[in-house]
């Protein structure tokens, strides 16, 4: 028999082993159920929904960010992963004005899987010609030939060279999931299925969390009052626009402006149509040289390569932006009543199915 | 003369007091670094600016 000293000793460690489990249970718990419900797309439908209400009631920008913490992290690692590009859709790229002027969070599901928003922020046209070459390669994009209608949603800010250390390249970077290869490629990292799932799905939970967060600060704006949008200010725009475009901005414009042509040919050759769609602008813009030199320029292109262009450049009023570039909810709204009419077009060609109708 | 405890002696002696309430403390604490963790990232976070 055992002393009574010894039987203590095997009880607390008996203690301190449920305790440290216990513990890792908690760890395990909290990882696996804030997974979960940021899996869960019903969740995800009611927050963005809940966010867009704040942006709309305190004048801010509302990001369809899904269950991440940005536009683009959502697009790469949940929409681009999900998606099938066998049948052919609807697909938009472009820089931040484009991915924040047309969403597509609460389209049906039947519509969501035919309609893509890939706009990248602070990019450029090369950054775009990479991007469309890498979903070509990796993912099987453009595979459908003219039943993919790809519109390219332009404006002069495109027309920046962008650092090798810009938005595109950190983002690719960001959980060790992509890289560059040295011939300027996008590929993924090498790396187990488990180890990529993981990766992604902290990505995941993080951005639940860091939503939370956003929703909660809007949540305090709505029921303070506080309105923070200042009222446009057109000549610190211009400044602003000034130092992004940069001293060089001719020769990097007319450079970029190729990498449009070179994007174009390269849908051209998949077959796809192409269409290129300038994106609405504050009148604030007209003052500065780039707007109407990058326009003439794409104008250009597009006749030489018979590629449609939609001006959309004037369409919207001044009251329609939140800041110098990007729209407001009701700017977001009156975007998407003026490009669906041509999506749907396209749509109901090529897929001969009902579609269900949506709020424009 | 005053006994002078450590932080160390002052959680030991309150363990062992409240045993339950110890552990439901430390099931917090846990609770809150993993969504502390969770929440780190690379991202840059403040990307957008408004101009």
């Amino acid at each position: 028999m055992g002393s009574p000293d010894a039987s203590r000793g095997f009880t607390a460690q008996r203690n301190q082993a449920i305790c440290s489990l216990g513990l890792l249970a908690v760890l395990v718990g909290t990882c696996l159920v804030t997974d979960q419900l940021a899996r869960n797309r019903g969740l995800e439908l009611s927050l963005m929904a809940k966010s867009r209400d704040f942006a709309d009631k305190t004048g801010t920008l509302f990001s369809q960010t899904g269950n991440f913490i940005d536009f683009e992290e959502r697009v790469l690692l949940d929409e681009l992963p999900r998606a099938d590009y066998s049948r052919g859709g609807v697909y938009f790229f472009g820089t931040s004005n484009m991915k924040w002027a047309f969403q597509t969070w609460d389209f049906p599901a039947e519509l969501k899987r035919l309609i893509g928003n890939y706009g990248i922020g602070a990019s450029s046209h090369t950054t775009q010609l990479r991007l469309i070459r890498f979903l070509a390669e990796q993912r099987g994009f453009l595979t459908a030939g003219e039943r993919d209608l790809v519109i390219l949603g332009v404006s002069f800010h495109l027309a920046r060279k962008e650092p090798s250390t810009g938005f595109f390249a950190s983002l690719l970077h960001r959980h060790g999931l992509y890289t560059m290869t040295s011939d300027n490629r996008t590929a993924p990292v090498p790396m187990s299925a488990i180890e990529r799932w993981l990766r992604i799905e902290k990505a995941r939970s993080g951005g639940f969390l860091w939503n939370f967060g956003r929703l909660a600060k809007g949540w305090a704006a709505t029921l303070g009052g506080w309105h923070r949008t200042p009222p446009h200010d057109g000549a610190k725009y211009r400044q602003a626009w000034r130092e992004f475009m940069g001293p060089d901005w001719q020769h990097n414009m007319d450079a970029e402006v190729e990498r449009l042509r070179q994007t174009i040919a390269l849908l051209g050759a998949h077959h796809a149509k192409v269409k290129v769609m300038l994106l609405p602008q504050g009148t604030w813009m007209d003052a500065l040289p780039f707007k109407a030199r990058y326009e003439s320029q794409v104008r250009t292109v597009c006749q030489e390569t018979a590629t449609p262009l939609i001006d959309l450049s004037r369409a919207l009023p001044d009251e329609d932006f939140v800041d110098s570039n990007h729209l407001t909810v009701k700017g977001q709204e009156a975007f998407r009543g003026l490009i669906m009419g041509g999506i749907m077009e396209h749509l109901q060609n090529v897929e001969k199915v009902y579609l269900p109708p949506v709020q424009r | 003369m005053t006994k002078t405890f450590t932080i160390s002696q002052r959680l030991d002696q309150f363990g062992r007091q409240h045993p339950y309430l110890m552990a439901l403390a430390n099931g917090i604490l846990m609770l809150f670094v993993t969504l502390v963790l969770l929440t780190t990232t690379e991202a840059p976070v403040v990307l957008y600016q408004a101009f």
